[in-house]
């Protein structure tokens, strides 16, 4: 409850900061013109479609990223020769921020619904396999040989002490990917537009309307921490069973 | 009777398990491969008579760095977002560690401040950007402020947990000789703190990119983004490759520097860090 | 002692119990950084007798482990044969079961789960698996815990997890490789007189690895030394003390003193002076 109280806080700061400073509406609006603005883009119905048009894309891209990444990471975990032959282009795609590339596919793929879907394919992509790959890597080798002991071969092995061991991990690299995804999501809307909300933010910039800007950045905040810190949650779940404390 | 008898019986199925390569089997390997890349990128664009509008081959796409320096806007604007790069992260650096080692130590502000960071670490930097913009404009201020901004939450926040989890018996121990706060700060907390601090500096490196890029296409005077949105705009795809190629050597000499520094900085810990 | 189940058991483990060959041994480890081979047996010779419980004691890095390895077939000597109730090994099988020194339980089963895996493992789970994986959790002393992860548990108590698990394939050889090296002094004791007991009714081949000579003596029927690397079998005494043996009773025995001075004297001609520790316990008195 000290997060609401301090939030209370915050809002006053705010308000006071409005008032001392007679600032302009358009520079800092006070949080009394941001929720009117607020109740105005959801009365005009703005609200709900641009929220349908950025997650539509997201959850595509993930759930595509996720069928294609989570087996393709174990598969290169699991073979050394795989990971030779991948660490060099993994690497560099991780070094280098997805945003990168965001120009490219902006020309690449014209403008269309899909072109949101696969950045977010692409930005969630990676994340989930690197961190399946680190999973099958890391696996406690004591643990395999005493499920060799028992005689069994590769693919028990596998199935029955490699997934369960990596799903901690598989579950890590779901929460990048959302992580990811997102910003691959936001950059497309905020730079080329194709609805959602992201778009929204830039075109009331635009229109020097900042206290909308501030309603739909308080929009993707929340859609952002929400969907953050439920991903935080299934990866503890998943690593419940695990002793050592992560980062 | 010994050696022959493995012949008679039927081949034990060797478990080999995950091959181990040698470091030099790795460069070995990496140099191939990409060459290799390079080939099938070279050759592989020409089979699939695939339009250079949207992959123009690899000679082309080298050829630009030349032509490019010869336009004498190559190394100006790298050196541009380089200086922005580190221009933010030095700043981001400097506050962050004392920062980072403050709240780790005192728990009030820890508890006051930490919301607010983990908000601000939390939230795609994207959704913060439209705001800076606003309030800084779009110069360059704005942009070393992203970097700024990306990395100092990512530094501070893994500091603060090395400060943290610095062993209590290790203080105990030191306390147990008289040590007196100030003392007790520099000689063991401080040293037990630094792998944290490199990893810290490591993330903030990767963060910090990230910010610099966001930067770059938005608010592009000069620099990389700049030479990337000129070229897109005359569809020079060649020219986008190549700086974005560019842009991912930058990275990776800085994500490996500061791994690099990580991995010195923590040699004494027996734990790998991340 | 075993209850009704218990004698159920009995007479199918004991005609299992095999015998365990080596000739002239030979097992090397490749050194990829060094790129050398290292010799971790050589010209290694046994005879284990069906259902004898054998100790092996060395210096470090004999090749204990290793031996132990080949048995179960997770590793191949280079030269010689290891036979297994006469047959050379190819691999792992249902004939042999191995305890760990780490215990190596999986983190995300319970006791129970993990105690059904070898079964699972060796696809032999049918109708009377549940009552098995029970019979043997009460064997090891842990009823109440089926449902507890191994995070839960303490040392010994996984270290049973681990015996109950290689126990309840029923295989004819169990091989454990420091089981106790993990686990504090006085678990350790009281750990050495359940195994002894729960031997006692399962009356399989025991190949035991140990660096402390008392557990040696305590345990074993005999005790092999191993020369320091590469490993050999150095002697082989035979434990004249009759069972039950309880380490704290036995130990002012002239047959235990004579014994540990003996597998001392052998141990210590082999370590440089440094690395060898001077007897914890003295000979003299109570």
């Amino acid at each position: 409850m000290t997060a609401l109280l301090s939030f209370i806080a915050f809002l006053i700061l705010w308000q006071s900061i409005v008032w001392a400073t007679g600032i302009r509406e358009t520079l800092l609006p006070s949080p009394g013109s941001v929720v009117t603005s607020f109740g105005e883009i959801w009365g005009e119905g703005i609200l709900w479609p641009a929220i349908v048009d950025s997650l539509q894309p997201l959850f595509l891209g993930l759930v595509v990223a996720l069928v294609v990444g989570i087996p393709l990471g174990l598969l290169i975990g699991s073979s050394g020769w795989l990971d030779l032959i991948a660490a060099p282009y993994l690497w560099g795609f991780f070094a280098t921020p997805r945003i990168a590339t965001a120009p490219v596919f902006i020309l690449w793929l014209g403008l269309g619904f899909q072109t949101k879907t696969v950045l977010v394919f692409i930005s969630a992509l990676l994340p989930v396999m690197l961190s399946c790959k680190e999973g099958v890597q890391t696996v406690d080798e004591s643990l395999i040989r005493a499920a060799r002991s028992f005689g069994a071969g590769r693919f028990d092995v596998f199935r029955r002490v490699v997934v369960p061991y990596t799903l901690p991990f598989i579950a890590n690299g779901i929460r990048n990917g959302i992580a990811r995804g997102f910003v691959g999501l936001l950059i497309i809307e905020m730079t080329v537009g194709r609805g959602g909300i992201g778009q929204q933010v830039i075109r009331s910039m635009g229109n020097f309307d900042t206290a909308r800007m501030f309603a739909f950045t308080a929009v993707l905040m929340v859609t952002a921490l929400f969907l953050i810190t439920l991903s935080r949650k299934l990866e503890a779940y998943a690593s419940r069973w695990r002793e050592e404390v992560y980062l | 009777m010994s050696a022959t008898a493995e012949s008679t019986a039927p081949a034990p199925k060797r478990f080999k398990g995950r091959k181990q390569f040698t470091r030099k089997q790795r460069i070995i390997a990496t140099v191939i491969n990409l060459v290799l890349f390079c080939f099938l990128w070279e050759y592989g664009v020409k089979f699939f008579e695939i339009k250079p509008i949207i992959l123009p081959p690899f000679s082309a796409v080298v050829a630009e760095i030349p032509e490019m320096y010869e336009e004498g806007i190559l190394f100006s604007n790298l050196f541009f977002s380089l200086r922005i790069y580190l221009t933010g992260m030095l700043f981001s650096i400097i506050l962050s560690i004392p920062l980072g080692l403050l709240l780790g130590g005192v728990k009030v502000l820890d508890r006051i401040i930490s919301p607010y960071l983990w908000l601000i670490y939390t939230t795609p930097l994207l959704i913060l950007m439209p705001l800076i913009l606003l309030w800084v404009g779009i110069n360059d201020t704005a942009r070393v402020l992203l970097v700024f901004i990306s990395a100092v939450p990512a530094i501070v926040v893994v500091v603060m947990e090395g400060v943290k989890t610095v062993d209590n018996s290790l203080l105990r121990a030191a306390k147990s000789f008289g040590a007196r706060k100030g003392t007790l700060f520099r000689k063991v907390i401080f040293p037990a703190t630094v792998p944290f601090i490199a990893t810290g500096v490591k993330m903030g490196v990767s963060r910090g990119l990230i910010g610099l890029f966001v930067g770059e296409l938005f608010s592009s005077a000069k620099g990389i983004g700049y030479i990337i949105e000129l070229a897109g705009k005359v569809f020079n795809m060649p020219r986008v490759y190549a700086m974005l190629f560019m842009f991912i050597l930058f990275s990776i000499t800085m994500v490996g520097g500061a791994q690099y520094l990580e991995r010195r900085f923590s040699s004494w810990r027996s734990q790998a860090s991340m | 002692m075993p209850g009704a189940e218990g004698d159920l058991m009995k007479p199918e483990s004991t005609s299992k119990a095999a015998a365990i060959s080596a000739r002239g041994v030979r097992v090397e480890y490749e050194r990829t950084r060094q790129k050398d081979k290292l010799v971790a047996l050589e010209d290694f010779s046994i005879d284990i007798k069906a259902g004898e419980f054998v100790t092996i004691v060395g210096p470090s890095g004999c090749g204990k482990s290793t031996f132990l390895n080949c048995v179960a077939g997770l590793w191949f000597p280079a030269a010689g044969e290891i036979l297994v109730s006469g047959k050379q090994v190819t691999g792992p099988g249902r004939d042999r079961s191995v305890v760990f020194q780490d215990y190596a339980l999986m983190p995300w089963r319970t006791v129970k789960a993990n105690v059904r895996m070898g079964l699972e493992l060796q696809r032999r789970e049918d109708d009377s698996t549940d009552k098995k994986v029970a019979h043997y959790i009460e064997l090891v002393g842990l009823t109440g815990f089926e449902d507890a992860y191994p995070r839960e548990l303490s040392g010994g108590m996984r270290q049973r997890v681990g015996l109950a698990r290689a126990l309840v394939t029923e295989p004819g050889i169990l091989l454990m490789d420091e089981p106790f090296a993990a686990v504090d002094a006085i678990t350790r004791e009281l750990m050495q007189d359940e195994v002894a007991r729960i031997i006692k009714s399962t009356g399989q081949t025991i190949v035991f690895i140990t660096h402390s000579v008392d557990e040696a003596i305590t345990l074993g029927d005999r005790i092999i030394v191993i020369t320091d690397r590469p490993g050999r079998v150095k002697e082989i005494l035979p434990v004249a003390i009759p069972r039950p043996r309880s380490g704290r009773e036995i130990r002012h025995l002239s047959e235990y003193v004579e014994l540990r001075d003996r597998v001392w004297s052998l141990l210590a001609k082999d370590k440089q002076p440094a690395q060898v520790r001077p007897p914890a316990e003295t000979k003299a008195g109570t």
